[in-house]
């Protein structure tokens, strides 16, 4: 028992149902900005929607990890792939992953970026 | 021949890990270095992808030092832990005061009515915390595309549960929950909620997130049956409670919290304690008293310093057990803390509720109350 609990302390991982307790451990410099992740849609109107993830069962901040992820493996395409398939939206053109960028400092704008567009 | 016999093991580990240290510091840190750049081999981004699958992610916003550091420190506390252990080990064999103390650790005995209290309440706090987690799987289940298995579903080819499998687990956890209160075959029943407590989580879990607040009740409830056993044992000889599992319980609960210490201590190193560490988490999570907080200098460097002394000195606990009336009621407000400052966790936070196992409950100043419906509570249970 006592083992299995410094295992993940020595292997810096989790060997579930054993976890590394590294909670708030790493080292963090001052944030200068906020990064978001937004999904959208455009339909055959060519209106554009930013998808609510609630409307898909999932929790706003757990939807941002996820996107935050899947951006960073390189998987955008998979990850619009799983949403459109479990979104109900129908008549859709386009699906597009925007990275938002917001500044901390009083005054200055948000950056938005289309990191991915998935044409249906 | 027999004491030589008897130190070979500290020995080997010994040699063992200076022979592990040889060979990193010659060709592992190498390895380390091919693998940011994509270009180690395959075997080894194996064992990077199974031990460190986070990698990926990482490399992007961090760069080789950070990947080397973390490296370092497999290392370093491998050597920390075996040296520190197999001391330990030499000490133990050569020194009969030493066996004497942790003999004397181990076998504490413990009253009938405290560990039919604790049952009572682990098994209740449990219903408490999990109450709601059925909500929790059907919600997961509308985005199960998502779901990515962690080692032990993955290793058993276990997908997310249907609808009608989360109820049955639901309903299980909470009856053999309920049984274990009752006083039912609370050893089979205490085994059954442990498997469907770790089962739940690993569902929870195996969507790219893991939530610590359910670590020390598990390790616990892990431990529990042995506990019960004992229990039962004591009972049919009217006898007290052999006191080794929740010695082993309170024991893995102060480890947690000393992990939690040597972390932040090892990755961070005395950074942890600059006020902008602080400021810095109080600025990303964003809670209303944490950003008033952020901006005082004064208690930004305060609250660090107190936590660690927090997070490394409940270990005290074991050895005076005086230190639980300052590290208890401490360790309720750094939870309570850590949730309105940094939403993390909530008020009924179940690394609090695992202080239970530290009280002793069969020796409370009510229960010398004759007619004390608490005590009567628990004897009839």
């Amino acid at each position: 028992m006592l083992a299995g609990i410094i295992i993940p302390f020595i292997l810096l991982t989790d060997i579930f149902p054993f976890l590394r307790l590294g909670m708030f451990a790493e080292p963090v410099k001052k944030e200068t900005q906020k990064e978001l992740f937004q999904v959208s849609y455009i339909d055959i109107n060519n209106k554009e929607t930013v998808l609510d993830s609630k409307s898909i069962g999932i929790e706003p901040h757990f939807f941002l990890y996820l996107a935050r992820n899947h951006y960073y493996r390189n998987e955008s395409e998979k990850f619009i792939v799983k949403i459109s398939e479990i979104s109900a939206q129908k008549n859709i053109k386009e699906w597009q992953i925007k990275k938002i960028i917001i500044p901390l400092e009083k005054g200055t704008r948000p950056d938005t970026t289309v990191v991915y567009r998935k044409p249906i | 021949m027999n004491k030589k016999s008897n130190l070979l093991l500290p020995f080997l580990l010994i040699a063992g890990t200076t022979l592990l240290m040889t060979m990193y510091i010659l060709f592992i840190r190498e390895l380390i270095y091919l693998a940011y750049q994509g270009k180690a081999p395959d075997w080894f981004n194996a064992i990077v992808q199974n031990f460190y699958p986070r990698f990926i992610v990482e490399k992007n916003r961090f760069d080789l030092a950070f990947f080397l550091a973390k490296a370092d420190q497999v290392i370093i506390r491998f050597s920390v832990i075996t040296l520190s252990g197999s001391l330990l080990l030499i000490l133990y064999k050569r020194s009969e005061k030493l066996k004497a103390k942790l003999n004397l650790f181990w076998n504490q005995s413990s009253s009938l009515q405290n560990i039919r209290a604790l049952r009572v309440l682990f098994f209740s706090s449990l219903i408490i915390i999990f109450h709601d987690v059925y909500f929790d799987l059907i919600a997961l289940g509308k985005a199960k595309v998502f779901y990515k298995p962690i080692l032990p579903l993955n290793f058993l080819g276990i997908g997310f549960p249907s609808d009608s499998i989360i109820l049955i687990l639901y309903i299980s956890f909470i009856v053999s929950c309920l049984l274990c209160i009752l006083n039912f075959k609370p050893i089979l029943f205490s085994i059954i909620t442990i498997l469907d407590f770790i089962l739940i989580q690993a569902f929870i879990f195996s969507f790219e997130k893991t939530d610590h607040g359910f670590v020390t009740f598990t390790y616990a409830g892990m431990i529990l049956p042995f506990l019960l056993y004992e229990y039962e044992k004591a009972k049919q000889n009217q006898s007290e409670v052999k006191g080794w599992p929740l010695q082993l319980i309170c024991t893995c609960i102060c480890i947690c919290y000393l992990l939690t210490g040597l972390e932040k201590i090892f990755i961070s190193q005395l950074d942890w304690l600059h006020p902008d560490t602080l400021r810095a988490y109080l600025e990303l999570h964003q809670a209303p008293l944490g950003l008033k907080v952020a901006s005082n200098d004064f208690i930004c460097s305060l609250l660090p310093a107190l936590v660690l002394i927090f997070q490394l000195g409940f270990i005290s606990i074991l050895f005076n057990k005086k230190m639980k009336w300052v590290f208890l009621p401490a360790g309720i407000l750094f939870h309570t803390g850590s949730y309105m400052l940094l939403n993390v966790g909530g008020f009924l936070n179940p690394w609090i509720l695992g202080y239970l196992f530290f009280i002793d409950w069969g020796n409370l100043p009510l229960r010398k109350k004759p007619h004390n419906s608490d005590y009567a509570f628990f004897s009839f249970l």
